[in-house]
């Protein structure tokens, strides 16, 4: 009996220590942004410059205020534009992806032809290379057509990333070919047949590909620092750490603000996102 | 019943009656993907042996150069230490944890072990000064009074990147293993049991040999990821952080934004070549179980 509720806290205990560990550092940017500048002098100042003692941390705010973010919202231009900025850049490369993914997804799953293994292949390679190596292509081509220093030049690359395809390659190649012979024989054209079939039983790989490159390009880094030196253009990611550190109160709400989108759809597409990973990793 | 589909007369539509149905649906994204990846990679190539003043030919020139480099180097260096010890321990870790979390299938610690996925870098960087800046909380727990450690400015921050990569990843990975691990097959495990096997012999046996065709797919996204881990380094400590944790990316950056071409396509056919040989071998993995694009 002893044991049996000591095994219960000790799961329970185990439990609160992962949360604290995982779910922490989240808690801590909205404890943080809601605290008035003297209370953040105090128990976070010790990090800044001309912080004195130790940080310790707050388990509440003692007096918790809006006041950062009226702050941020009312009275910082540069947020807005640059929140604007991710939402319009990974909205962009997300319909993008789909748009060119889908369908390339689709014919690699039910199309027949020798030659297009191969091109998978190509495909497989191009998904597994960084960042580090596809940027010196990317920027030539960019550079070509006058895009550097454009919000296309962080948009179209990431557009063609392979990543996605292969995502949707697996989801589409469970869809059972019995369906397609049937449409086939109702006369329907092999678009109408991926409308009508592939994408409504493909919802789960569609579903894994939005959450996986949202969470990926809403934290945009590499691409907007290598192509982008108008800061005009840069997403929130890069804005964030340049805001000073005498206004950590503004920057902490900002964090809170950047974090609430992908939280939403995190919680919202989780099992999406569990089916999408396990998928990548799976055999065909 | 299902709407009967509905038939299309517009011409453009006809070619997806055709044979060659595929092939359409493949161009779009065969032509962005040549346009920005595989045809200028040539031109990289190219550039890499040709002499910018008189456009000849220069030979090993660049890549001499660019091997001589100290701060290449350093970076190569970095990056390769940090993969080799993140890595492993990244897997030994989520398989463990996979282990322990496989049964269920909404489990909340496995949503707990993803969340720091949908936490953006830069709002945790902010958090990561707090805590690992000197005089941050880290430092008052281990130093007491008499501390004044900066964890992030110093020879400590290729531990607190290891730490962060695997806070990141570690959800990621344990999702991976579970798939593995939902493979291996219950009957033969419980047989085995009946038959009086213990648990390091069954979990040598039995559970092994099930789970290691995952492992080179695993250790794959696993370094893909890893390569992302710039992205915390750049957000935490900025364009030039403690030499410990420079990692290639710094070094490509600082090419392009003082544009040294030359230098930068060497590196980038060196940085393929390494990369390419990496993914030859993992396509074998890949292929061995079954993986391919073919539909026979």
């Amino acid at each position: 009996m002893l044991k049996k509720i000591l095994r219960k806290w000790r799961s329970r205990l185990g439990l609160l220590m992962l949360a604290a560990v995982m779910a922490g550092p989240a808690v801590m940017v909205l404890i943080g942004s809601l605290m008035r500048r003297e209370e953040l002098r105090l128990s976070f100042g010790a990090v800044l410059p001309d912080g004195t003692g130790y940080a310790f941390l707050p388990l509440l705010p003692y007096y918790p205020t809006l006041a950062n973010y009226r702050q941020l919202l009312l009275q910082t231009m540069e947020f807005y534009v640059m929140f604007w900025n991710s939402v319009l850049q990974t909205a962009g490369i997300l319909l993008g992806q789909l748009a060119v993914g889908i369908p390339a997804a689709w014919a690699f799953a039910k199309w027949r032809a020798r030659w297009k293994n191969g091109l998978f292949r190509v495909y497989v390679v191009l998904m597994m290379a960084p960042f580090q190596v596809l940027m010196v292509p990317e920027y030539l081509t960019l550079y070509r057509f006058r895009l550097i220093d454009t919000p296309y030049a962080v948009v179209l690359p990431a557009v063609f990333a392979t990543l996605p395809v292969f995502i949707l390659t697996r989801f589409f190649r469970a869809v059972p070919d019995e369906l397609l012979e049937a449409a086939r024989l109702d006369g329907a054209s092999e678009l109408s047949i991926l409308a009508q079939t592939g994408i409504p039983l493909g919802k789960g790989g569609i579903g894994a590909v939005v959450i996986l490159s949202f969470l990926e390009y809403w934290n945009g880094v590499e691409a907007p620092l290598a192509f982008l030196q108008n800061r005009v253009y840069w997403p929130v990611s890069l804005y964030l750490p340049s805001i000073s550190e005498q206004e950590e109160g503004v920057a902490l709400a900002a964090s809170f603000l950047i974090l609430i989108p992908a939280f939403l759809l995190f919680l919202a597409g989780r099992d999406w996102m569990e089916e999408g990973i396990a998928n990548t990793g799976l055999k065909g | 019943m299902k709407q009967p589909y509905r038939k299309s007369r517009t011409k453009w539509r006809s070619i997806f009656r055709s044979r060659l149905w595929g092939f359409w649906m493949l161009l779009p994204s065969m032509a962005g993907t040549a346009a920005f990846h595989v045809l200028p990679m040539f031109q990289v190539l190219k550039q890499s042996v040709t002499d910018d003043r008189s456009g000849g030919f220069a030979g090993w020139e660049h890549y001499r150069e660019v091997l001589d480099n100290g701060s290449f180097r350093l970076a190569a260096q970095n990056t390769v230490r940090f993969l080799g010890v993140c890595v492993p321990l990244l897997l030994a870790l989520s398989l463990l944890g996979a282990l322990l979390f496989y049964r269920e299938k909404g489990d909340l610690r496995k949503t707990l072990a993803l969340l720091p996925m949908a936490i953006p870098v830069a709002s945790m960087a902010r958090i990561w000064k707090v805590l690992f800046r000197r005089y941050g909380l880290l430092d008052r727990l281990f130093c007491g009074r008499t501390g004044g450690v900066d964890y992030i400015g110093s020879r400590w921050a290729f531990g607190v990147l290891v730490l962060t990569y695997i806070w990141r990843n570690v959800g990621y990975d344990i999702i991976l293993w579970t798939a593995a691990v939902r493979s291996v097959n219950r009957e033969l495990d419980e047989a085995a049991q009946v038959d009086g096997a213990g648990r390091a012999q069954r979990f040598v046996r039995i559970w092994l040999p099930h789970i290691l065709p995952y492992a080179g797919v695993i250790l794959l996204l696993s370094l893909l990821n890893a390569f992302k881990a710039f992205r915390e380094v750049y957000l935490m400590a900025g364009e030039y952080p403690n030499k410990t944790i420079y990692l290639l990316q710094h070094i490509f950056n600082n090419w392009l934004l003082h544009y040294r071409f030359t230098d930068l396509c060497a590196g980038a056919v060196l940085v393929i070549g390494a990369v390419g040989i990496l993914s030859v071998l993992f396509q074998r993995l890949l292929e061995r179980d079954g993986e391919s694009g073919g539909d026979e």
